[in-house]
Formats: structure tokens, sequence, C-alpha cells
């Protein structure tokens, strides 16, 4: 078992998700049957592959010109907690 | 036990283009919070990242600059982390592909010691936003406006000994990215920020120590604190036998104290991986030749040229050529009036006195290269002297907009006189009126003529041209 | 007339000759809606007014000879990841259960701009992360042909809308075979651009390197003017493509010449690839060994990148925001733990297992290196043929206790969707044939890049010689 509770609890913290007990049991072992089924690709010869092979698409640029911003109002308009000019969050120094 | 600092630099440079580099909102600093923000800086769901042309341009610039290897393969990548000044939650940057590496850098420092300072790497990549913590209610504020600022990070080896090296090294970057305007480097506006990785270990020793990383540095002096405060505190630390520990601390330049962050913030997982928004960038020859052909004269190539060409001191020549707005200044000046003794006059002379005196920064002089040409035409005619030039020049450097030099000349009779019968009866009253000095011209003592020529320019008030009063002076005494 | 039964292309005619006008065809849609939608679950929300206001406008320019698409004054229903200004856009999702853009998605300036009426938002799979249509935070959407059974996913709603007559024609958006999936499922018409050739800008991510916007429709030539209004190169997506394709291009394809591969694990194509012979091509039965590997690199590929997409949903600037909280990191915490649904959560885990440093070697790297595998592997095929035929799934429309208790079936289901994302290929899904319970089946036609409009072209043709 690749994922164990140790690991879980490490990316729950890392993807700031919060499992309960129970939770974090059922989701292990789901999470298990994926990893395991992943490694499918383990036997799969890819030293043909150019690691940093590039797709079709390259250089794509914007000139550098301002558009103007938006309205403050709609920047916020879907924030729960705000005042008129920022967001609001718990304070993030002691 | 005598031990050797070991220093390697992070310095961050916002790059001076118009628009961010991910969207089309301004970079302009300051603005009211959350009013330079647009549904793509704000990390709205859906919204996409498109780069800026010149931020690649500038960034480029910045490597070739600084003698850097530019790669031709280039990506952006994702650093994963949540933080309320990152509202994406991510970080575009470049881990696994920066766009230069292998750098150098030449610096000299206060005490004239000159060394290369190796850089590792140079990468691109987004500002995050301000957060402005409340003092009474436990909140944060965020504001978005430097979200999407675009930066490089250079990346030195750790070649430093000396805070006296790494702020020659700041200046001589800062002084680079000026000349070539991809950048203004004001640290005291975020436009130039510094992390200093720092270990210590004995004199002769191959091995680095542990080192730990110091942020939030934001003055030239407060660097130099910083470095010295982390080296003592790690010594006191090794003699007393305690194991130095890599961490990140946060330097506090108001109490002058260095202290760790907290080790939650040490432990990081970044998940870096390519970001599937942003094609690859393919950098070609043909580019790295055109920046190359377009790049400026830097500060060494030019502090050597005025000392050959224009007869400047090496020190001036230094001085000058140090920073952008004064070579510009100066170059231009002699360009308009092809008079390069007179403009080093008053350059060296009027100009480095006053920003000394006043406590002005080069970048900050308002006085274009057309006014300083203006006078430096005026004052190499007899129309005025040098006294009077130093009266009007002071007035027009303090305070050059819509300076009117032959206005203010006329308003305040700073013309200069040279009109023979009005300065030789000045001359004839100041004899008479000093017999005893008289006295001592005709028993020999010749350098009282001095003393004369003084008093005529004070009774002309300053504007008798000095070369009449001289020969007149000399003409009168001669007679008696 | 029945407006329901007619075809986008062919409403669009009668309300162009005069015939029907759009308000009529948005109230006779709506009728539909207002009769089913209370049991088959296929909108999040629906704006009558809007829909209505813009019919007018619309109706107006049309009778004032101003028309200004192929399907000028056709209502469309539209997945509810894409950005709608002003409509909410809930990704199926309680994080985004409010949320209301203050911009449009690419795709919706460009349907607003080609007079089509926008009529509501379809639900889905939440994030699009699924292939059942039942892990939405608004509920399952039940398949119109069997109430019984799922109408697959992610682009659930669409599928069903168009399928139950509550739309004429809809977008979904395709990252694993989210449009043709379902699609096949509702016995309709799903099509899968080539990468980059329709903006992705506001929509929201999912899996930013596979993601693509597609129609679901009731025939070929519905997908084609659709896309001729939604397709084209966007400054604001650099991964779109400046391509040069005609979909105004609706001659007969000639069949002689056209050469169909047939993975040989795929006989239950056989009858289909016979009907491609008698039509004039070519077929082979031949070896595709990358089809299943492909899928494990799908996952790891799609659930990192969904991992950082859905970082942003964080309760500071927009979406839903716990009540319950003290700390910053306990704000975090709880918003994403209550806001997002199990089936999210799990490959937000996932994907951030994939990144995690010790892991990402082998995991994410690795699967870039086959993605470039498969897209070689691909090329190399198309060499030698013009198209893959294979079914769309490997069943009908399931129940859903068929799925319970097979978590890994939810994700291996996608065998033949996935590897042509993964290529940024194009693809169409079409109805070929029903299951001993009626219900329908799909055959899906994978074509080499750009070659959207043959593809199209070719599965029109071949749905009218079976039809």
């Amino acid at each position: 078992m690749i994922i164990s509770d140790e690991l879980i609890k490490y990316l729950a913290e890392l993807s700031k998700i919060e499992l309960t007990d129970d939770e974090q049991t059922v989701m292990k072992e789901e999470l298990n049957k994926l990893v395991e089924y992943m490694h499918l690709i383990d036997e799969v010869d890819t030293s043909s592959v150019d690691e940093e092979a590039f797709g079709e698409l390259k250089n794509v640029f914007r000139e550098d010109t301002v558009k103007p911003s938006l309205d403050r109002s709609d920047v916020l308009s879907a924030a729960v907690t705000k005042n008129e000019e920022a967001f609001i969050v718990p304070k993030t120094v002691e | 036990m005598n031990y050797e600092t070991v220093i390697g630099l992070e310095v961050h440079v916002e790059l001076a283009t118009e628009s961010k580099i991910f969207c089309s909102c301004t970079t302009k600093f300051g603005g009211a919070p959350n009013t330079h923000c647009c549904p793509i800086c704000t990390g709205m769901p859906g919204t996409l990242p498109t780069l800026n042309r010149k931020v690649l341009d500038y960034a480029v610039t910045a490597g070739l600059a600084l003698n850097c290897e530019i790669q031709k393969n280039n990506r952006f990548d994702r650093k994963n982390y949540f933080y309320p000044d990152l509202p994406k939650a991510y970080q575009i940057s470049q881990l696994y592909m920066p766009f230069a590496r292998n750098g150098k850098v030449e610096i000299t420092t206060r005490s004239g010691v000159t060394k290369n300072i190796g850089i590792h790497e140079i990468h691109m990549e987004e500002d995050a936003g301000k957060l402005i913590h409340s003092e009474t209610d436990g909140i944060t504020l965020t504001d978005y406006n430097r979200c999407g600022v675009p930066l490089i990070e250079i990346v030195s080896e750790p070649d430093f000994r000396s805070a006296d090296e790494v702020i020659a090294y700041l200046e001589k970057i800062k002084s680079i990215f000026e000349y070539l305007g991809i950048s203004d480097c004001k640290m005291q506006e975020g436009s130039m920020r510094c992390d200093v990785n720092l270990s210590v270990r004995e004199v002769g020793s191959e091995t680095l120590g542990t080192r730990t990383e110091m942020k939030n540095l934001n003055s030239f002096r407060g660097i130099e604190r910083a470095i010295k405060f982390e080296a003592e505190r790690q010594i006191r630390a090794i003699e007393a036998g305690e194991k130095i520990v890599q961490e990140t601390r946060r330097w506090d330049d108001l109490k002058g104290v260095g202290y760790a962050m907290r080790t939650k913030e040490n432990a990081q997982d970044y998940r870096y991986f390519p970001e599937p928004d942003i094609p690859p960038i393919i950098i070609s020859d043909d580019t790295v030749n055109r920046i190359i052909t377009a790049m400026p004269e830097f500060a060494d190539t030019k502090a050597k040229r005025y000392n050959e060409q224009f007869g400047l001191s090496k020190g001036d020549a230094e001085l000058v050529a140090g920073s952008k707005h004064l070579a510009e200044l100066f170059e231009k000046t002699v360009e308009l009036t092809g008079n390069p003794k007179e403009v080093r006059y008053w350059l060296v002379g009027q100009i480095f006195y006053l920003m000394n005196e006043k406590g002005i920064a080069p970048e900050d002089i308002k006085l274009s290269p057309e006014m300083f040409a203006e006078f430096v035409n005026i004052a190499s005619s007899d129309r005025i002297n040098k006294q009077a030039g130093k009266i009007v020049f002071e007035a027009m450097f303090m305070s050059p907009e819509r300076f009117d030099i032959e206005g203010f000349i006329k308003e305040n009779g700073l013309e200069q006189v040279d009109d023979t019968e009005t300065i030789r009866s000045a001359v004839r009253e100041v004899i008479n009126n000093n017999p005893k000095t008289v006295q001592q011209y005709l028993s020999g003592q010749t350098k009282v003529v001095g003393f004369f020529v003084g008093q005529v320019m004070k009774a002309t008030g300053g504007k008798a041209k000095p070369d009449t009063v001289n020969k007149l002076v000399n003409e009168e005494l001669n007679k008696l | 007339m029945d407006i329901l039964k007619l075809t986008a292309l062919e409403l669009a005619h009668e309300i162009k000759i005069g015939k029907i006008t759009c308000v009529e065809a948005v109230k006779e849609v709506y009728k539909a809606y207002s009769e089913k939608d209370s049991s088959i679950n296929a909108y999040i929300s629906l704006d009558l007014d809007y829909a209505l206001k813009r019919a007018n406008e619309i109706q107006k320019r049309i009778d004032g000879g101003d028309i200004r698409s192929e399907l000028a004054g056709v209502p469309v229903a539209i997945k509810d990841n894409i950005c709608t200004k002003g409509l909410k856009t809930t990704c199926g999702s309680k994080m985004l259960g409010n949320f209301l853009p203050f911009y449009n998605a690419a795709v919706t300036e460009k349907l607003e701009q080609a007079d089509m009426i926008i009529l509501g938002k379809t639900n889905m799979d939440e994030f699009a992360m699924g292939a059942t249509g039942d892990t939405s935070f608004f509920g399952a959407v039940k398949n119109p042909l069997d109430h019984t059974r799922l109408s697959g996913g992610s682009s659930s709603g669409s599928a069903a809308a168009v399928a139950a007559n509550e739309a004429i024609i809809s977008l979904g958006s395709d990252t694993g075979g989210s449009v043709r999936q379902p699609a096949s499922y509702c016995g309709l018409f799903g099509f899968k651009p080539t990468y980059g050739l329709v903006s992705r800008y506001g929509l929201v991510a999912y899996a930013s390197s596979l993601d693509q916007i597609g129609p679901i429709a009731k025939d070929a030539n519905d997908c084609m003017a659709i896309m001729k209004i939604i397709s084209g190169n966007d400054p604001l997506d650099s991964t779109s493509l400046n391509a040069d394709i005609n979909f105004e291009d609706r001659e007969n394809i000639d069949f002689s010449g056209i050469k169909i591969a047939v993975p040989k694990q795929c006989a239950v194509m056989s009858s289909a690839a016979d009907k491609f012979k008698a039509m004039g091509a070519s077929v082979d039965y031949i070896e595709i060994p990358f089809f299943d590997y492909a899928v494990a690199a799908y996952y790891i590929i799609a659930t990192a990148e969904a991992s950082s997409n859905l970082s942003r949903f964080d309760g500071v600037k927009y979406g839903y925001k716990t009540d319950n909280y003290g700390s910053l990191a306990e704000m975090y915490r709880k918003t994403r733990s209550e806001g997002f649904g199990s089936e999210v959560k799990k490959r937000i885990l996932l994907g951030t297992f994939v990144l995690s440093s010790g892991y990402y070697d082998a995991y994410y790297k690795k699967a870039l290196k086959i993605k470039e595998l498969v897209k070689n592997n691909f090329s190399k095929l198309f060499e030698e043929y013009d198209f893959i035929l294979t079914p769309t799934t490997v069943s009908s429309a399931p129940k859903p206790e068929e799925l319970k208790n097979d978590s890994l079936r939810r994700y291996t289901d996608d065998v033949y969707t996935v590897p042509v994302n993964l290529a940024g290929l194009p693809a169409v899904s079409f109805p070929y044939g029903k299951d001993e319970n009626g219900m329908p089946l799909g055959a899906q036609l994978i074509g080499q890049r750009l070659s959207d409009v043959k593809l199209l072209k070719t599965a029109k043709a071949f749905t009218e010689v079976v039809r």
C-alpha cells in the first residue's frame, strides 16, 4: 500500500482538505486502488520519447499594452468577506 | 578561531513593463487597493494567462547584461501553495527550465577590491499581492494590484564574503538595469527585493556550513545590518557548540533583529509542474542577437570614456557614469553645447555639491539637458561671471520647472558689467579709500592686488567681469 | 410542426423563413423543461426572462433581415462550467453554488454574437469530474430514455437536455470523454474538437491540457454549424489555435480511399466496420496496445492539473466560505472540505500525490512521457489511416447501483475516449445501434489533428446511410 495514513494526512494538509477518520479510511482504500491501477505505466518503455517534447504551439505572446482594469466593486462582488476596498482574511501574522 | 561568511543572494527585480506579465492591467506602483485588477490577475475561475512579449525581451536583456547563457527552450511552471496574497493559489514561475544560466557580474567594493560574482540562474515569474494587517481587529486585507507584476529572480552563486560585496553587487545590478531601462530597482517601493542565504565556516574550510535564508530585506542599510547580525549569531552559536538549523528567518529592520519563522512555513512542498496554459517559448539566436545589438553602453565603459574623452577625473567619471540619469544629463548637455569642459565644470562643481547638500538622488534630478545647455551657453559667454552663475545655477537646479534663466539674471541684476569706465571709476574709488593698502603695494607687497580686485567686485555687486577688473586694477596701481 | 423534433439548423431555417418565431421556439423548449425537468434534472439554472428578452431582440433583427449566423434565434443550453455574465455558474458544486461571474467565457460571447439564445446552464458532475452525472451537488441527472439509468457525464445535463427536448442543441466540455460519453448514453452526437480549436477562456478548468468545449446535438451538421460559431483563435487563450478550418464545408464525402483502423479488441464494431466497407472505405483490424496505459497516464495528468486548478477555491475571492473558523489555515481547510464533494476531494488528493516531492518523477513525469508516446503512436497510425473506429463506451448507460462498489469502473470505462484527449485529437461519437434493453450505443471515430470537418462529414454520411 503506497498511500499510508501518514501520507494521506500529509496530502490532505498540502491540499487543505480535512478528512474525518471515517472519510480517511474510505479515501485511503480508494486512492490505493487507483494508485495501484496507475502503476500500469511502470511497464511502458518511454525511452524513445523526449521528456521535454514540446507540442505544436510555441511563442504565443501578448503585446505590452495596458487595458482598463475592472471596477473594484466587480472584483470584490463574489467574495463573502470583504470591505469596500479589499478582501478580508483572518490575520496572517502574529 | 577565524570565521568566514559565505553569502548567496536571490534578488527579485520588477520589470518596468507597462502592463502585467499575464494580463493587460497596469503595473503602476501604488493606486487604491484592488483597482489595478481584472478577472485574470485575481484568479477568477476559467481565466487564463497570456504572456507579455516585453517581459521576455526585458528578461533576456537582463540575462545577457549579466553575462548569462540564454536557454533556447523555455517553459513556465506552477508553484503551488496557499496564501491570501496568491489568488490562484499557484505562482507562475520557472523551476525546471529557467531562461538564463551561468552568468557573472564583476563588482568593485568601496575598499576597491574587484571580483566576479557567479550567477547561477535567472527565471521569470509573477509577483504576488500585498497583505495589509490590521492592528486592531485580527484581520488581514488583501490588495491584488501587485499580483502579476513581472519579476525576474536572479540567483547568485554563494560567492560573497562580506556585506560590502553584497552592496556593491546590488548597486551594480541597479546601475545595469537602469541603463537598460528594464527596471527602476527601487528597494523602498519593492521593485528590487533581496533574500540572503548565509552561512559561516572556518577560514580555510572547503565545505559550506549550514545556511539560513533571510527574507524581507528592503534597504541596502537593512541588508548590511541583517548580514552582520546573522553572521554574528551563527558564529556565537557555533562557538557555544550549537548546531545551525537550516531555516527561513525574517529580518525586522525597526528592531534590528532577525528571528526564525515558524517551522511550518519552512516545510514546503510546492508541487511544481509545467504550466499547461502557456505554450513553451523558444528563444532564437535571432532574438538574442537583436537584443545584443540594441544593448547600451554600461557604466564601466562609460566611465572610462568620460575619463579619456572628456577629461573627467576617474572618480568623477565613475560617479557620473554610475547613474543613468546623470550620464544622460551629462552626455546630452555636452552634445547640445559642444562644450564638455564647461559642462563638466558645472556638473562636478555644482550638481554634485547640490546633490550632497540637499540630499537629492540622481534619479530625482529634474533639470533637463536642454535647460542645462542653455545655462552653459550663457555661462560660457561674457554675460555672467562664475559667481553670478552659481546663484543662477542653484535657483535653476532646485526648481527647473518653467525656470527662465534670462529673466532671473535680469530680475536679480546679475548681468556681467564690462564697461571700462564704470569699472575704472570703481577701481579708483577703492584705491582712494584704502591708502594703507596702497602703501603696502608700493612697498612691494604685490599680492594685495587680490584685495583690490575683491573690493572692486564687491563694489560692483559681483557683476564686473573679473578679467577686466584685474586688468584695470593693475593699470591704476601702476600709475601711482 | 413539432418544433422540438427539429434539428438546430432546421429550426433556424424555419425561423429565417418566418414560419416560427424565436420567441415561440424559446417558449416551446421551456414548456418541455417545465414538464420534464423536475424528474430529469438536466438544468441547474434557467433564465426564461433573459431568454425571452433576447428572443425578442433577435426576432426584430431577423425580421429586418439581419441574420447573424446559421443558428440565429435557436435556443442553446450550456454546461454550468462555462462562465455566463450575470447567470450563475456553479460547476455542479456547492463551492460555486452562488457564483455569479462578471465576465463571459469566450464561447458565451460567441454564442451571443451569433444571436443564439442561451436558455440556461446544465447540470454536470462536480467540476466535470466523473462520467456518471451523479456527483453533482444539485443531484444526479436521469437518462431521459430510461429514468432508472444515468445519463453519463460529466456533461450529463447537456446531453439529457437535448435528449429530453429541453434544448435543441447544447455545449459541454470534454476532458476525457465528457461530451462523447453522455451523448452516446443519450443517443446523440457528441463532438470533441482538436485541442485548441475552441477557446477555453471562461471554461472553469478541470485539466487545462485536456479540456475542450464541444457540442452535443441531434446530428453532425448541427455540430458543424455550432462549431463554426464557437471555434477560432482567441488571444485570451494562449493554447488556442490559429487554424484554417472550414466548418461551412458540408459537401458529401467520398468513401473510396478512406482507410479506417479498428482496434482488434473492438470486435463489437464489426457490423459498423462492414457498413463503412460497403460504402467504399477500407477497414483493417489492428493491435492498438496503448489504450490501457493511456487511461492510467490520463488520470495522473488530469488529477495533477485539477489539484492545482482547484486550489483557487479557498473562500477568499468567490464561492463558498465556511462560517466555522478561527485561523487562516482553518478557514482554508473547512471551506474546501465543506465546499467540495468526495469525488472532487479524491481527485485533488490523487493529483497532490502524483505531484508531491518524492513521487513526481515516478508518476507525473512518467505520465507526461506516456502522453508523448501516445501522441507519437497515434501520429504513426494516421500516416496510414484516416480514422480509428471504436465504441464510444464499454457499455450503454448503467444504473446507479451497477456502479456501487466498483469505484475503479468509473475510471476505466473511459478507455476509448481518454486517449483522444491525451493526444489532443478530434473525435465524434454518433449513435449506432441499441443494446438488449433498447438503450442507445455510440460509435466513435477518431481523426488526426485538425481533421474535424472530415470527421463530422464522415459521421454524417454514415448515419444517413444507416438510417
